[in-house]
């Protein structure tokens, strides 16, 4: 899906931030990202989505290299990506003209984007935002419009940055269920967040340094290897299950079961 | 400084089509060098309870005082807004922060030194002052926002969302903070994350749809949270631990600490 060969990058100010990257996103995976703050998350980002371009080095999408500038409409109409500053995405003045702009472009037929619109604004329960001008949104509504303002237009891949960082657990809870579903239903994803309890569901993980990918494996083996360094938080499952000696579990329901079975003694 | 929020009211666009009521008939009493936790859905109304009790905007019913006095942005209260990009304006970080000083009626020295000692105690590097906040990626940009309200030493702390996009050592480092200047300092900690809400703490207050749903203890909230929506709004450790005290485990709900929850669960793995 996308490709980054000996991929460097740096911005004229902050000198190199990404040197000789290799990674490959596969169709229909779902990939986590963590790191440090400033170990280039968005960075990598931006440039798998052709926002910026590599200076060295070539990242293709679906095969067509992101320098290729008169291709880069294919690009953005098969990745579409939510960004970490919800205030930087939005082009509209309300939520439904931001969301008609993106369908627009895509060259949607007039009636469905109605119906798309609102499809996806049910989906995540904003139906009653659809109106509202973006700017007045709380900061967890902007995310939620974000969010939608990607999957309405169902791309291929979605890089999402931090989509979840200013909602509530159960907010957050129904947006990681949506999230997993689209990736049950083909969509590559690609997770950036700081919160590990976020990427139960991934296949993949890899972690980003200033010195590159510094690991990259199941979610299972990172997991592993980051409870081992005491560096990174780890889902809390994951911590007491390994702790008490158990197979490591990811999520609360699969410890549960786990200790039930243990304390019935079957 | 002690915070007195009485009958809380505020709607926006009030008369039109887009009339929002953010917050319902509010009533708040939070302490001196306490840090109060604000917590509670999408849209319940925190972000707009931080901009009245940091007086950038007039509430439409209602009346909050700090210490008897109006509030008064950059006297007696300041603010860590929720998106730390609304936070810069100028070309250089250190330009951010001195103006603010400056225009408080420090001297050059003084703001050097007042710049300084705070970016030591948050942990960034000096050499940020000469970057520009543009520039900057998301969570260093919101420990520098953090530096620019500091160092201003309010009476009032308003932290909206602060540790969003930090990375564990620094999410760990801003609490270590948090802990260390409140006593001086009346901090309100508003977040999604109750972990760490629950951490930081004494008294907390919940909001839903712009009413004040509980507020008291950490122990209260706990016990509160633990009834509703199957325990989803517990710190995760807590459901936990709440699931397995429900489903007969020996163990101890509001255990804070992930190895005493291990040691516990050991135990009681052993006794059956
Ligand atoms: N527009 C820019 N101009 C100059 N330097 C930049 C710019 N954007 C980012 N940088 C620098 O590049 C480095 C990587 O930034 P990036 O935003 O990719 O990090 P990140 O991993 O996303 O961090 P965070 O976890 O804080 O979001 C940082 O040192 C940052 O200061
Ligand atoms: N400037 C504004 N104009 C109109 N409505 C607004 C404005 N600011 C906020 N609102 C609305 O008021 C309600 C409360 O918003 P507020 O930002 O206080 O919520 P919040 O609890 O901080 O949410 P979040 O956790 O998502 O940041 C929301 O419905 C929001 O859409
Ligand atoms: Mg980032
Ligand atoms: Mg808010």
């Amino acid at each position: 899906m996308i490709e980054l060969e000996d991929v460097s990058f740096s911005y004229p100010a902050a000198g190199p931030v990404l040197e000789n990257i290799n990674l490959i996103v596969n169709k229909g995976e779902y990939l986590g990202v963590m790191g440090d703050n400033g170990s280039g998350k968005t960075t990598l980002a931006r440039l798998m989505t052709g926002l910026l371009l590599p200076e060295k080095g070539t990242i293709r999408v679906n095969g067509i290299s992101t320098g290729d500038r008169g291709r880069l409409l294919e690009i953005r109409s098969s990745t579409g990506m939510v960004f970490q500053n919800p205030d930087a995405q939005a082009i509209g003045e309300t939520v439904e003209e931001d969301l008609v702009f993106g369908l627009e472009n895509l060259g949607v037929p007039v009636p469905e984007i109605d119906t798309r619109i609102e499809q996806y604004l049910n989906l995540m329960g904003i139906r009653e935002l659809r109106h509202r001008n973006i700017r007045t949104l709380s900061g967890g509504q902007k995310q939620l419009v974000n969010l939608v303002a990607v999957m309405v237009m169902e791309p291929e891949c979605i890089i999402l940055d931090e989509p979840s960082s200013m909602v509530d657990a159960g907010t957050r809870r129904i947006i990681l269920e949506h999230i997993a579903r689209l990736n049950h239903e083909g969509t590559a994803i690609v997770h950036i967040t700081h919160d590990p309890e976020e990427l139960t569901r991934c296949q993949r993980l890899i972690v980003l340094s200033r010195q590159g990918i510094t690991k990259q494996g199941t979610t299972h083996e990172v997991f592993n290897q980051l409870l081992d360094e005491e560096k990174m938080d780890i889902p809390v499952s994951f911590a007491i299950s390994r702790a008490l000696g158990l197979s490591p579990v990811l999520t609360t329901e699969a410890l549960l079961e786990e200790l039930c079975r243990l304390k019935s003694g079957t | 400084m002690s915070i007195e929020i009485r009958h809380l009211t505020h709607i926006y666009d009030v008369g039109t089509l887009g009339e929002t009521k953010a917050l319902d008939k509010i009533d708040l009493t939070i302490k001196k060098g306490n840090v109060f936790g604000l917590v509670g859905g999408i849209g319940s109304g925190k972000s707009t309870l931080a901009s009245l009790i940091a007086g950038l905007e007039k509430p439409t019913g209602g009346r909050i005082t700090i210490d008897g006095e109006p509030p008064c942005p950059g006297k007696n209260v300041g603010i860590l807004f929720q998106q730390p990009e609304d936070f810069f304006f100028e070309k250089t970080l250190f330009r951010d922060m001195a103006s603010g000083l400056l225009h408080s009626g420090l001297t050059e020295d003084e703001v050097d030194e007042r710049i300084h000692s705070t970016l030591d105690l948050i942990g960034l590097g000096r050499q940020i002052l000469d970057q520009s906040p543009f520039h900057l990626n998301r969570g260093t940009l919101r420990l520098a926002a953090f530096a620019s309200v500091l160092a201003m030493r309010p009476g009032v702390l308003i932290l909206d969302e602060p540790t969003a996009s930090l990375d564990p050592k620094s999410r760990k480092r801003m609490l270590e903070v948090i802990e260390h200047i409140s006593g001086d300092i009346t901090i309100i900690y508003i977040s999604h994350r109750l972990q760490e809400v629950v951490a930081v703490s004494e008294h907390l207050a919940v909001l839903d749809g712009g009413k004040v749903t509980f507020k008291g203890t950490v122990p209260g909230y706990l016990d509160w949270a633990a009834g509703q929506d199957g325990g989803e709004y517990l710190p995760v450790l807590s459901q936990v631990m709440y699931r397995l005290y429900g489903l007969g485990f020996d163990v101890d709900p509001d255990v804070t600490c992930l190895d005493d929850a291990v040691e516990q669960i050991r135990q009681s793995l052993e006794k059956t």
